[in-house]
């Protein structure tokens, strides 16, 4: 549910993990050895969440 | 030895923490008290009753000696009692019970009870990092082959914070522990055939040099790409820290951690476990997540630079179950930041000398902690392993006895030898603790290998006679 209480369409909820994977993969090439890894974890935790979504290209 | 790598500046998002000044840091730590403290206020029945049975409220907390001075400790006795009262989790768990994603529990050894912690994601992530930062300050970094010779999963915050910890580093990891065997793990090893880092417990590391020696194998020269290996767990002597990292050709170093921590509490910088000049290494506390207080047990006031007291731990970033002030019964030496040596304005805590309050044994008047007798059994490279018991025999005299195993290297070591190696040991052991114990020689296989905390002591003594 949104934050005004209205639901989210499931077309709304793939839009928004395309949006987070964008960044997280943008993230996952942080020169910080130290946040890299949670970056890529954050990644891979939003691509598989697209690819359960049945998204073909996650 | 493999060159350490230095982790000054090393991270963008620590390089702030490691240049803050100790009055920065301490405004830091005491910015983020005061919101844990306005959060419990709000959100956990457990601590607003007894702030409230110590008529404080958050914002009469204007300093951490405040805090010291006005928020009492909790107990391990306390969180069972809160339990026992409102099972499962007790009142302290502080977070709607749906958001819990992970229930971790203590071990129950100390005979008392278990702890339940209710994780929330949130506070899983800060578990991670909590094994993810102490091992990248040792040298691990993304990419690199990493050995867990911890056992996984379970109950435990150790089984479930070292796999969240590697993941999250980005490492390739292998999780041995618990399920395949030492010459397994040696033999996982030589497959891959390269290996950056090992996490496992100090007698666990024990035992896996002692396998590589059998099998006449020098670490140091098949895995020269080795960068560290993190201890947890125990004690050990200055010499066998320098003889292990010798053998793997690494630094070797060591974290203090625990359920009620999340995690490490505290870690080795760079350095290792052994400071250039030969003394005992240092633990940097990573006091902007954990408020580490270390008090002498009998007064609850801090103890001075240099001197030993008990820890008493605050959670500054855990949501569910957290622990503010909590008596761990946990023993280390402080050592202020000043002699840290690295600019850093982090506490430390000595390595090689965490022990338990109430591990003590009290024999013949004496208190006698184990980790003294074992720092006195294993600076002799000859000795695989031991046990000890504690007992009353027929006559009614306490009677100590320690049973040793040597290395396989070493089997079949003469006569003369022994009885030379006891008398040494039986000595140095008195030095330590004042107690004259018996010592014998038996076959290895009648000594057991410990895979993960070692409980190498017995009291068999009925309780009216422990005192």
């Amino acid at each position: 549910m949104n934050p005004d209480g209205s639901m989210l369409s499931d077309a709304d909820e793939t839009r928004l993990l395309r949006e987070i994977a964008e960044r997280a993969r943008r993230l996952a090439g942080s020169p910080d050895p130290l946040m890299r890894g949670q970056y890529q974890h954050l990644a891979g935790r939003v691509s598989a969440l697209l690819a359960i979504k049945g998204e073909v290209a996650a | 030895m493999g060159e350490a790598l230095a982790f000054r500046d090393a991270s963008a998002t620590l390089a702030p923490i490691e240049r803050l000044s100790r009055p920065e840091l301490e405004a830091l730590q005491l910015a983020k008290l005061r919101r844990q403290l306005e959060r419990l206020w709000h959100t956990n029945p457990f601590y607003r009753a007894r702030l409230e049975a110590a008529k404080v409220v958050p914002d009469d907390i204007r300093s951490l000696a405040d805090f010291a001075a006005r928020v009492p400790v909790s107990t391990k006795a306390d969180f069972l009692a809160d339990q026992q009262e409102h099972p499962p989790f007790g009142r302290r768990l502080g977070v709607p019970r749906h958001e819990v994603t992970l229930v971790n529990m203590t071990g129950g050894t100390s005979g008392q009870g278990q702890e339940v912690y209710g994780r929330t994601d949130h506070d899983i992530a800060i578990q991670g990092y909590l094994h993810l930062l102490p091992w990248f300050m040792a040298g691990l970094r993304p990419g690199q082959m990493a050995l867990n010779c911890v056992p996984t999963g379970g109950l435990t915050t150790g089984g479930w914070g070292p796999p969240e910890g590697f993941r999250i580093a980005g490492a390739t990891a292998f999780h041995a522990g618990g399920t395949l065997s030492t010459d397994a793990k040696i033999d996982l090893m030589l497959r891959f055939g390269e290996m950056h880092f090992i996490y496992a417990s100090t007698n666990y590391l024990h035992t896996l040099s002692e396998a590589f020696r059998r099998r006449g194998i020098v670490p140091a020269e098949r895995f020269p790409m080795m960068r560290g290996i993190h201890i947890v767990a125990e004690g050990y002597p200055l010499e066998w820290a320098r003889a292990t990292e010798e053998f793997w050709g690494c630094r070797l170093h060591e974290g203090y951690g625990s359920t009620q921590g999340a995690g490490f509490i505290a870690s080795t910088c760079e350095e290792g476990v052994v400071r250039a000049d030969g003394r005992r290494g240092l633990m940097r506390l990573l006091e902007w997540i954990n408020l580490a207080e270390v008090c002498d047990p009998e007064t609850g006031l801090p103890v001075a630079p240099g001197e030993e007291g008990e820890i008493i731990l605050t959670n500054l970033d855990i949501q569910g179950s957290p622990v503010l002030r909590f008596s761990t019964r946990d023993r280390a030496r402080f050592v202020p930041w000043q002699e840290c040596g690295s600019g850093r304005a982090w506490n430390c805590l000595e390595t090689g000398t965490i022990g338990r309050y109430d591990d003590m044994l009290k024999i013949r008047g004496n208190n006698v902690w184990p980790l003294a007798v074992d720092t006195a059994v294993f600076a002799e490279a000859e000795v695989a392993e031991y046990v000890g018991r504690v007992f009353v025999d027929e006559s009614g005299r306490t009677r100590a006895v320690i049973r040793l195993a040597l290395k396989d290297s070493h089997a079949d070591m003469g006569e003369d030898a022994r009885r030379v190696l006891l008398g040494r040991l039986g000595q140095r052991i008195k030095e330590r603790t004042n107690v004259q114990m018996e010592l014998h020689l038996v076959p290895r296989a009648e000594v057991p290998v410990f895979t993960y905390k070692a409980r190498r002591w017995t009291d068999e003594r009925k309780e009216g006679l422990k005192r």
